[in-house]
């Protein structure tokens, strides 16, 4: 069986990103996992004030539940167009590149499918692109969806 | 009806590549580009020699056909399965990836499909130089195959 793994951000970008999978999903009778990672980190790095143990176990559920929408409507997209679909949801303290290369080469994956936000000049350089760095950092091939 | 455009260099991995694209296409029922590009040689300060322009001439004449009879090879598996394909030389000053997002805007591909590193490996060490630069181009999606 062929294996995909769907990265998504959940943004408008993220509907290229189904289409394209959808595509390459039925053509090559694959099953889908979709995945979103989101981190502490991003929490974390914003928040500069002390933040009790209950107020961040909320704050993480809350990231859960969001990131979980973000999979199960996409996920709702696959199944629609009769694709084999599973869902997969990373909160942790490794950022979204690094989250994604680690799912999709532990996993039995083929490809790797991620969109490209594409930021120009300064931005890229000083932030580089998700999926710049997962294009490096991952063993599996990657699609990488303008 | 989706288009394929598959960088080829000739190296061992870029077989891969093309394994990989006649999968892809037979799976989409792709109509498939392979292409490479060829430095065009020029004078050189670097040659202290007189070459005169009908060497150069013959030069570029035996670069492009060894070019050439290289694409007919990749090409070979696609004509076997019944897969439309063609084949395409790109000679000039260019850099590989700018030649190869310029073919890929002008002929509205779907699709670029490169390796992840070609004749150049030892240079960069993760991710070539060439698939990197046509990633961060955008000119359309790309699939890295490593």
């Amino acid at each position: 069986m062929y294996r995909i793994l769907m990265a998504i951000d959940g943004d408008e970008h993220s509907e290229r990103v189904i289409d394209e999978t959808i595509t390459m999903a039925k053509g090559l009778d694959a099953e889908v996992t979709v995945l979103h990672v989101t981190g502490e980190y991003d929490v974390k790095n914003r928040i500069s004030v002390h933040m009790s143990d209950d107020y961040w176990a909320q704050v993480k559920k809350n990231m859960q539940e969001e990131a979980e929408k973000v999979v199960n409507k996409a996920a709702e997209k696959l199944k629609e167009n009769d694709v084999k679909t599973e869902t997969k949801v990373l909160v942790g303290k490794q950022s979204p590149a690094d989250g994604i290369c680690k799912m999709a080469d532990r996993g039995d994956f083929n490809l790797l499918i991620i969109g490209s936000h594409r930021l120009k000049g300064v931005r890229e350089m000083f932030l580089g692109s998700v999926s710049n760095k997962v294009a490096h950092c991952t063993v599996k091939n990657v699609l990488i969806v303008k | 009806m989706q288009r394929i455009l598959i960088a080829t260099d000739g190296s061992d991995h870029a077989k891969k590549v093309i394994d990989k694209g006649l999968v892809l296409a037979e799976a989409l029922n792709a109509k498939v580009t392979i292409m490479t590009v060829v430095g065009e040689y020029v004078f050189s300060p670097r040659f202290s020699m007189q070459i005169t322009d009908e060497d150069w001439k013959k030069i570029n004449n035996q670069v492009k056909e060894e070019a050439e009879e290289l694409l007919a090879n990749s090409a070979k598996p696609f004509k076997e399965k019944g897969v439309s394909v063609e084949t395409k030389v790109v000679m000039g000053h260019k850099a590989p990836a700018d030649a190869i997002c310029e073919v890929a805007s002008e002929g509205n591909f779907d699709l670029v499909m490169v390796g992840s590193r070609g004749l150049r490996g030892v240079t960069q060490m993760f991710l070539g130089s060439v698939s990197n630069k046509v990633a961060h181009l955008g000119c359309t999606s790309v699939m890295i195959v490593k």
